[in-house]
């Protein structure tokens, strides 16, 4: 026994020591993200090269520096970047809170435009102010040339501008016509079409509670019951649409402007409850989803697969349309067009309007955001911050942006043609581009495309592009969008959303609280067996929110705030749209978009 | 020959057919996990599986296997939990052996010490602080030195090195000259195996788990342990699926893999199969005395 013992232990130790000799002697060593040969390279090269470091928390694939388009996009700039480190995939906040404690900032940071970390690092003075580079069109003129109302829209509450944004509309009054917003009433076509109605049909609460009756009874082909009527995936994601319907907006945090210039949350709103009492009955007469109050976004798309229902009010991106083009064995990129031709394919489904009440205007749940997704900021300690700035700004050409879109014509992925760009899709969906491992992420991220455009770029919605038809399942998406403009859901996103919260106020501090209240109250309304418990259940949420809630804290703080910002530059702004700039969505043949 | 009474026969089996419910019911969503990781993720979407994979793929796995670093924080996380967690069972045991020693001076101040220390803690910042003045950020000692000393385990230790080590043993090789040093190795850890085996799973497992460290203290990538790494291709396989939604491609006609097979509800079960297989294999070696392990020290004397 003891020998035994004695034995294991001698081993234990072996492979201990050669463990340590062999993993812990390389701690420093080899670190795949500073691109030690570029280094040396610089240094032997031109004197003007300026080198720095960057840090995009938000990137989780390791960027190879040594990348094609990379090194292409570098020498364009003139800015060399050292080592680019990534984040980990974890809490961002607290990825950068460790790094300012450890006083480790790197020359420059990218981080989402409305993050909230903007402001913390604002106040700890960690950025240096970009005001100047905006206003000198002689020395940058393509971030001179970037719409005030842009960089008014990020200003800090100092009133300076931290940070370079990027994917902004070039020119605001001409957006895209497609901004991403597919939310709204999908109605299955073939369902409808068996309950004997037209989309003419649900255009009004009546007439909609009459097709989800109609269909409540019926079987999918499987012999399971169709369930009319789903809120969409997790935490009621559709409960904005059905609050629209109401003439309540519900987006962001709730915040509903009244005529006195004054905000008030959502609940406060008579159309809350009505909207809520509306659901409440349908759920009591087996027309909603039983399941909407608790189940998991795996079920809900396991359901939306199956095609079991007949209704959906929710954001739209979860239909199952694409699912029956390969189920039907057609061709995924089929357009519209050629599908219509054919005929649709059973269990399609498409956008349709919102039924209305009769005096009561749908409410806005659908924005627009031209100010652009993301920014960079640069360190107060930079050495030659000029130098960076200038790479910046050229980073905001079309010549930038269709490098880091396609990169360089010799690679294949896109040739231009009269001006336009003319892309290979053998190549921009091969291997080399969105076509590798990991979704194409790999690739991105050795070759150096796209992820550039996060470090700055603008939109590319003015840039001359021949465009392939939509695939049928997408031009659904941007057919809700247009459903969006006509009936009035759709606009620029609105103040109450666009308002950072202060760091430590009643807002920040009440706003997790409150979700969590209203989460678990909703379920309670849907829930309700009768109206007197109905009554009862709202009256506590309404209790819950004051006592628990702190609302109100939290609308009092929120309402000098939110005055206070309509003073500002950014809280005057206001967009007319001119034109939107369509894209090849109808069509079966490529077409030139962007002019 | 002994015979059941019929009593004790429906004791059985109800007994039994208990425990083998449970044992189903721990069993089914790990079996579940291993059918999701090799069944297609579009197809998975539609629901109905429960047994065996209905449209069986690799690619799962081929994505998450395919970057060539996975090996290196593989090695990383086996060097981690051998070193980790030998040198974890060593230093807690040579203090909880101290501290089991009535005639150590200022015993039980020091305890007092160590409870107060294991309730209360300075969270997360004041600890980053300590490792970036130790130099132990981006260093991969980061992994094994801050654990070595677990007082939860010393506490553990200390209860059963008192209760199970016979004083008059001790005694006696004190009286034949053996130091504290010789009786620590000679006695002390020859009569507590099963004790180390029980807390030396429990150290490899958190050692094996631990994605946090390597997530926040290491930004070198080639020091990256296994989970961290599958964390990051979690994150990548989201974010690459969301840039294919928001840029309204045509279809990934020429993939290298079948883009059916990956979303990333499949990528997320395969990353749980390959991470919890390695671990899962050490467990029958030390079962023998697991169960003698955890229960020694919980009953005094």
């Amino acid at each position: 026994m003891n020998n035994r013992w004695k034995k294991s232990m001698i081993s234990v130790a072996a492979v201990t020591m050669l463990a340590a000799l062999t993993t812990g002697c390389g701690t420093n060593g080899n670190n795949s993200n500073t691109a030690e040969g570029n280094k040396q390279d610089a240094a032997a090269g031109t004197a003007k090269e300026t080198h720095y470091t960057l840090y995009a928390p938000t990137q989780t694939t390791p960027i190879n520096l040594d990348g094609p388009i990379t090194k292409e996009v570098m020498e364009k700039s003139g800015v060399h970047w050292d080592k680019v480190e990534i984040g980990n995939g974890g809490d961002v906040t607290q990825q950068i809170n460790l790094k300012l404690v450890g006083g480790d900032f790197p020359d420059a940071i990218i981080l989402p435009s409305d993050s909230l970390i903007w402001s913390r690092l604002v106040s700890e003075k960690k950025l240096l102010p970009l005001d100047k580079y905006f206003d000198d069109a002689a020395d940058y003129p393509n971030l001179a040339k970037i719409d005030k109302r842009i960089i008014d829209n990020w200003r800090a509450a100092d009133g300076h501008i931290y940070f370079v944004p990027s994917g902004y509309e070039p020119v605001v009054d001409e957006p895209s016509a497609w901004q991403g917003n597919a939310q709204g009433l999908w109605v299955q076509d073939s369902l409808l079409k068996k309950a004997g109605m037209t989309t003419d049909d649900l255009q009004t609460i009546d007439g909609f509670e009459k097709y989800l009756n109609a269909i409540k009874g019926l079987k999918d082909a499987q012999g399971r019951s169709i369930i009319p009527l789903s809120l969409g995936g997790e935490n009621f994601s559709g409960l904005e649409v059905v609050m629209s319907m109401f003439g309540v907006q519900s987006m962001g945090y709730g915040w509903n402007e009244q005529a006195d210039g004054s905000v008030v949350p959502d609940y406060k709103l008579p159309g809350f409850k009505q909207a809520f009492e509306w659901l409440n009955h349908l759920q009591l007469n087996g027309l909603l989803d039983p399941e909407t109050s608790f189940q998991k976004k795996d079920l809900f798309m396991e359901k939306v697969n199956n095609l079991r229902f007949g209704a959906m009010l929710f954001d739209g991106w979860d239909n199952p349309n694409q699912s029956l083009i390969k189920a039907n064995k057609l061709p995924e990129s089929i357009s519209y067009k050629a599908l219509e031709e054919k005929g649709l394919p059973e269990g399609w489904f498409s956008p349709t309007k919102l039924p209305t009440t009769p005096g009561v205007k749908l409410a806005q749940y659908a924005s627009f955001n031209p100010f652009g997704g993301s920014g960079t900021g640069v360190s107060a300690k930079i050495q030659d911050p000029d130098a960076l700035m200038k790479g910046l700004d050229w980073m905001q050409t079309q010549e930038a942006f269709i490098l880091m879109e396609y990169g360089p014509e010799s690679m294949g992925a896109y040739k231009m043609e009269n001006g336009a760009v003319v892309v290979n899709d053998n190549v921009f969906r091969g291997p080399k581009f969105w076509g590798g491992d990991n979704g194409g992420m790999t690739s991105v991220t050795e070759n150096g495309f796209w992820w550039w455009k996060n470090l700055a770029s603008v939109g590319n919605t003015h840039i001359k592009t021949m465009e392939s038809p939509w695939p049928s399942y997408n031009a659904m998406l941007y057919k809700a969008e247009e459903i969006n403009h006509e009936q009035g859901t759709f606009g620029l996103i609105p103040k109450s959303s666009r308002i950072k919260p202060i760091i430590g106020g009643a807002v920040e501090k009440y706003n997790p609280v409150q979700s969590d209240i209203r989460l678990q109250y909703y379920a309670k309304l849907l829930l309700a067996k009768n109206d007197q418990e109905f009554e009862k259940v709202y009256n506590q949420f309404l209790n819950e929110m004051k006592v628990r809630g702190h609302d109100e804290d939290t609308i009092a703080e929120f309402n000098k705030e939110y005055k206070a910002y309509s003073e500002t530059p950014a809280g005057k702004i206001t967009i007319t749209v001119k034109r939107t700039l369509p894209r090849n969505v109808y069509n079966d043949k490529p077409v030139i978009v962007g002019e | 020959m002994w015979r059941l009474t019929r009593r004790e026969k429906a004791f059985t089996f109800i007994n039994s057919s208990l425990l083998a419910i449970f044992a189903f019911v721990c069993a089914y969503p790990l079996w579940y996990i291993v059918v999701l990781s090799f069944n297609e993720g579009r197809d998975a979407s539609l629901g109905g599986i429960f047994w065996w994979p209905r449209v069986f793929t690799m690619d799962n796995f081929r994505v998450i296997l395919n970057d060539h670093t996975i090996v290196n924080a593989f090695w990383i996380t086996v060097a981690r939990t051998a070193i980790g967690t030998t040198g974890s069972l060593l230093i807690t045991s040579m203090v909880a052996y101290g501290l089991s020693r009535k005639e150590l001076p200022g015993r039980n101040q020091l305890l007092l010490v160590f409870l107060f220390v294991m309730l209360f803690n300075g969270g997360l910042i004041p600890f980053y602080l300590q490792l970036v003045h130790l130099k132990l950020i981006n260093n991969f000692w980061v992994y094994v030195l801050p654990g070595l000393f677990s007082i939860w385990n010393m506490f553990v230790m200390k209860t059963s090195f008192q209760n199970t080590i016979p004083e008059a043993v001790v005694e006696s090789m004190k009286l034949d000259g053996a130091g504290y040093t010789r009786i620590y190795f000679n006695i002390v850890l020859p009569f507590s195996m099963p004790l180390f085996a029980a807390l030396g799973l429990f150290t490899a497992v958190g050692h094996w788990n631990d994605w946090f460290t390597g997530a926040f203290f290491v930004n070198d990538l080639n020091l990256q342990p296994l989970p961290t790494y599958l964390q990051r291709i979690m994150s990548t396989i989201e974010a690459s699926q969301m840039i294919s939604a928001s840029q309204m491609a045509s279809a990934h006609s020429v993939s290298l893999y079948n883009p059916d097979a990956i979303t990333s509800k499949s990528v997320r079960m395969a990353t749980i199969v390959i991470t919890i297989l390695p671990i899962l294999f050490v467990y029958p070696f030390v079962q023998r005395f697991f169960v003698k392990g955890v229960l020694i020290g919980s009953v005094k004397e």
